[in-house]
């Protein structure tokens, strides 16, 4: 059921309306099972995966808590790791590195080796379960956190459904306690919940499934490519696609879960506006980097242990970082671009935040430098393989101008103009949402606005949200 | 979670998530109506569309003048390759020609389509279904539109079966099969679209996915002649004599010779008025879709066709 479905609308309302209706434990009971029926409405064999997962770190969380040993807690700490960081190697990356194998042994000159890859089908949102469910262990482990007592809580913890699929990965200590307090309605809450949903929903349809036609038709060869042109229509096209997909999932998840009283972290913070590579981090998929941060970076010693430690650091939690999207060197290359990117950024200024003391014409232009750096790395996200994203890359040095050309880039711009403005706006803001502080009836205006671009303007074709597959 | 506004402030969001709603649920209507009402004044092609139906939900196996009625269906192919005025001069007395074409449209959205057209009391003497070898075997229909506007609600969970839809878009066609809005708004976009950015005409072009290869012969015939014994029980069962004819195409290979003959063998008539890569390239307009000259160049031998393959009374 994707976030962007009549049945999904349908869905929400129904669930919304019955929940207000409901006592507190009724409520938790009652969204636990919406929830499952939810994941289970993609494939429900994966529910027994899912609860599986979910019984088991509850009783390891619990053991953990009860325990004073420290051996003893390390040792379930360590099992429990293991056995969802397997779960998700084997549903994401078996084929991966079983491919890679045999490919390494043919370079080597060792051919048949006799190895089959299994047609596993990757269970929905597994990634962004296994790291709240990771997130929570390491918590209790480090007391930062009491285990649940409720199976109940814990298990809509885990799946609540507006976070199950593709996050925002939720922490432990934010969104737990509000699973086990009762909620109250609120207005406001509601109000934004919804005015989130349908600016989702316009990032989603209007501006992400357009700029896909372009970035699709680039690098599929449909323009008549490679050439320098088909690269930045293609390039640009897919950094508003992707970036008005997974805001736009964002903002709807959030959305969602207003409007059953939760509060979600905020996802996404106007990333093109960032002025290095560090601020780039810091507003694009937060949830993710900072669990990068918090349970990766950190406890590899982050910047504790000298210049070439930090550096090999940033690397290695960017190159992992890039392996989690998908099962694939190109993203590898890609996490390897922003860590390289990091560390050479930290070598040339240290900590230094050089933008934010610079003119405002030197902000701006530090601003386009990044943006056209991510766009660089974009690429290695956008095409499945190294050598086809290399050879777009050195397409560059190759002009040509065809009529259609101009037409895509008005077609472009006209898309990616709104949602940029839309960010100076958040950015100018600085709040949560859109138009936070302005008059309500604005507010109500700009939720119209959104529902009339939507229904006029959302693009034909059925594009999955592209994190659903991470 | 609680919030930190006032009492009066906490009231007056209430009051604008109450005018919010309100407001989205208005505007849901007013958009329904629009596309019930407003999308066949606006859109040309959907008032080709609806008369097209009109004419065919009208037909009896013979005319008033005591011709066979055919009815011709199709996609764009039949819209750009049959010339209509032609067709029914060459074919009459003997025959009157009804043609129904809706873009997009492929073997499922027919099938399904037809079942729906006998359903709502056409009863045409012949029906001519018009797709290419690749047509006849697609699982594609036309998504939304097909769900409103050809198929049955009753059919979706033969639709599913049959195109092997996911849950999401048998959803997506359950809500559309009830909704104008939702069935015409892949084309109401389009139109928009049009008339805001004329020049997006020129991308288009280059939007469509590319083709695939085309499959092997034994897949054609083998999934091709299932099908055709699909239409062909189909109209038998409503008394309707059914033939498939099968469009020029630019490229040789489309498998259509070996369909023809696996088709004759359990006496389904396949009409081929030009073998692939028999029409010349000069008569297609765009690669795929003929032009004018081309239009009536088949039209003649698609009538000469249809009338040898019927026999007379």
């Amino acid at each position: 059921m994707f976030f962007d479905s009549t049945a999904y609308i349908v869905f929400l309302t129904v669930v919304v309306v019955i929940y207000w209706r409901l006592s507190f434990r009724s409520q938790n009971y009652f969204l636990l099972a919406a929830s499952y029926f939810f994941y289970g409405w993609w494939d429900w064999r994966f529910l027994f995966l899912m609860a599986g997962s979910t019984l088991f770190d509850f009783l390891i969380a619990r053991s953990i808590g009860r325990s004073n040993d420290p051996a003893h807690r390390k040792r379930l700490l360590i099992l429990s790791l293991v056995l969802n960081f397997t779960f998700l190697g084997i549903f994401k990356y078996f084929n991966f590195f079983v491919g890679s194998f045999v490919h390494l042994t043919s370079v080597l000159g060792l051919k048949n080796i006799p190895v089959s890859l299994w047609s596993i089908i990757l269970p929905p949102g597994i990634s962004f379960y296994t790291f709240q469910e990771v997130a929570y262990i390491v918590d209790v482990y480090q007391r930062k956190l009491e285990p649940a007592d409720s199976l109940v809580d814990y298990a809509l913890f885990i799946s609540l459904f507006p976070h199950l699929i593709a996050g925002p990965i939720q922490r432990p200590s934010h969104l737990l306690p509000q699973v086990q307090r009762p909620r109250s309605w609120n207005s406001d809450k509601a109000f934004n919940g919804l005015i989130l949903i349908l600016e989702g929903l316009f990032r989603k349809v209007v501006i992400a499934d357009n700029c896909a036609l372009i970035a699709n038709a680039a690098f599929d060869g449909r323009l008549e490519g490679p050439n320098l042109m088909v690269l930045l229509l293609g390039t640009y096209a897919f950094a508003w696609q992707i970036y008005g997909d997974f805001s736009g999932y964002s903002s709807i998840a959030r959305g969602s879960a207003q409007l059953m009283g939760f509060h979600f972290m905020v996802n996404f913070r106007q990333p093109y506006l960032a002025e290095s590579l560090q601020d780039f981090w810091r507003r694009w998929h937060i949830s993710l980097s900072t669990w990068l941060r918090d349970y990766l970076y950190i406890p590899l010693g982050g910047n504790r242990l000298g210049s070439l430690r930090t550096y090999i650091n940033l690397m290695l939690t960017m190159l992992l970082g890039g392996l989690w999207h998908g099962a694939n060197w190109t993203f590898v290359v890609w996490g390897g671009i922003h860590g390289a990117g990091l560390a050479l950024e930290r070598l040339l200024t240290g900590t230094r935040e050089v933008a934010k003391s610079s003119s405002f014409a030197m902000r701006w232009l530090w601003r386009i430098v990044i943006f056209n750096l991510v766009c660089v790395a974009w690429v290695f996200f956008r095409i499945p393989s190294i050598r086809g994203a290399y050879e777009q890359i050195l397409s560059a040095g190759t002009w040509h101008w065809l009529p259609v050309y101009g037409v895509a880039l008005e077609f472009l711009a006209v898309y990616s103009v709104i949602l940029f403005l839309v960010d100076l706006q958040l950015e100018a803001s600085g709040g949560e949402y859109l138009f936070e502080t302005r008059s309500l009836g604005l507010r109500v205006a700009t939720g119209l606005v959104f529902c009339v671009l939507i229904t006029l303007f959302g693009a034909n074709q059925e594009n999955a949200f592209i994190y659903f597959r991470f | 979670m609680h919030s930190s506004i006032s009492v009066s402030n906490e009231g007056n969001t209430a009051q604008a998530l109450k005018v919010l709603l309100a407001a989205l649920l208005l505007y849901c209507c007013v958009l329904e109506v629009v596309a019930q009402a407003g999308f066949p004044r606006l859109s040309r092609i959907q008032r080709r569309i609806a008369s097209g139906k009109r004419d065919a939900l009208a037909l009896q196996p013979t005319s008033a003048e005591g011709a066979k009625t055919v009815l011709l269906l199709g996609n764009s192919l039949v819209v750009h390759g049959v010339d209509t005025q032609l067709l029914h001069k060459e074919m009459a007395p003997r025959l009157q020609s009804n043609v129904f074409a809706i873009e997009n449209t492929q073997y499922l959205d027919w099938y399904f389509g037809l079942r729906r057209l006998f359903a709502e009391g056409s009863h045409p003497g012949v029906v001519a279904l018009c797709l290419s070898t690749r047509q006849l075997i697609s699982k594609g229909t036309d998504g939304e539109y097909f769900a409103h506007y050809i198929m049955q609600g009753r059919d979706l969970l033969s639709v599913r079966k049959e195109a092997k839809l996911d849950v999401t878009t048998t959803s997506n066609f359950f809500f559309a099969s009830h909704s104008a809005w939702l069935g015409s708004r892949a084309s109401i976009r389009n139109w928009l679209l049009g008339e805001l950015m004329p020049n997006v005409e020129q991308l288009t072009a280059y939007l469509p996915q590319q083709v695939s290869a085309m499959p092997s012969g034994d897949v054609v015939v083998g999934e091709g002649m299932r099908r055709l014994q699909t239409l062909e029980a189909l109209c038998a069962s409503h008394g309707t004599r059914f033939v498939l004819v099968i469009p020029p195409s630019m490229r040789p290979g489309d498998r259509s010779d070996e369909l023809q003959a696996a088709a004759e063998s359990v006496g389904i008539r396949v009409v081929i008025p030009y073998r692939a890569a028999e029409m010349p390239a000069s008569y297609f307009e765009d690669g795929f879709h003929l032009n004018s000259q081309g239009a009536v160049a088949f039209t003649e031998k698609l009538a000469l066709a249809l009338l040898e393959e019927e026999p007379r009374n």
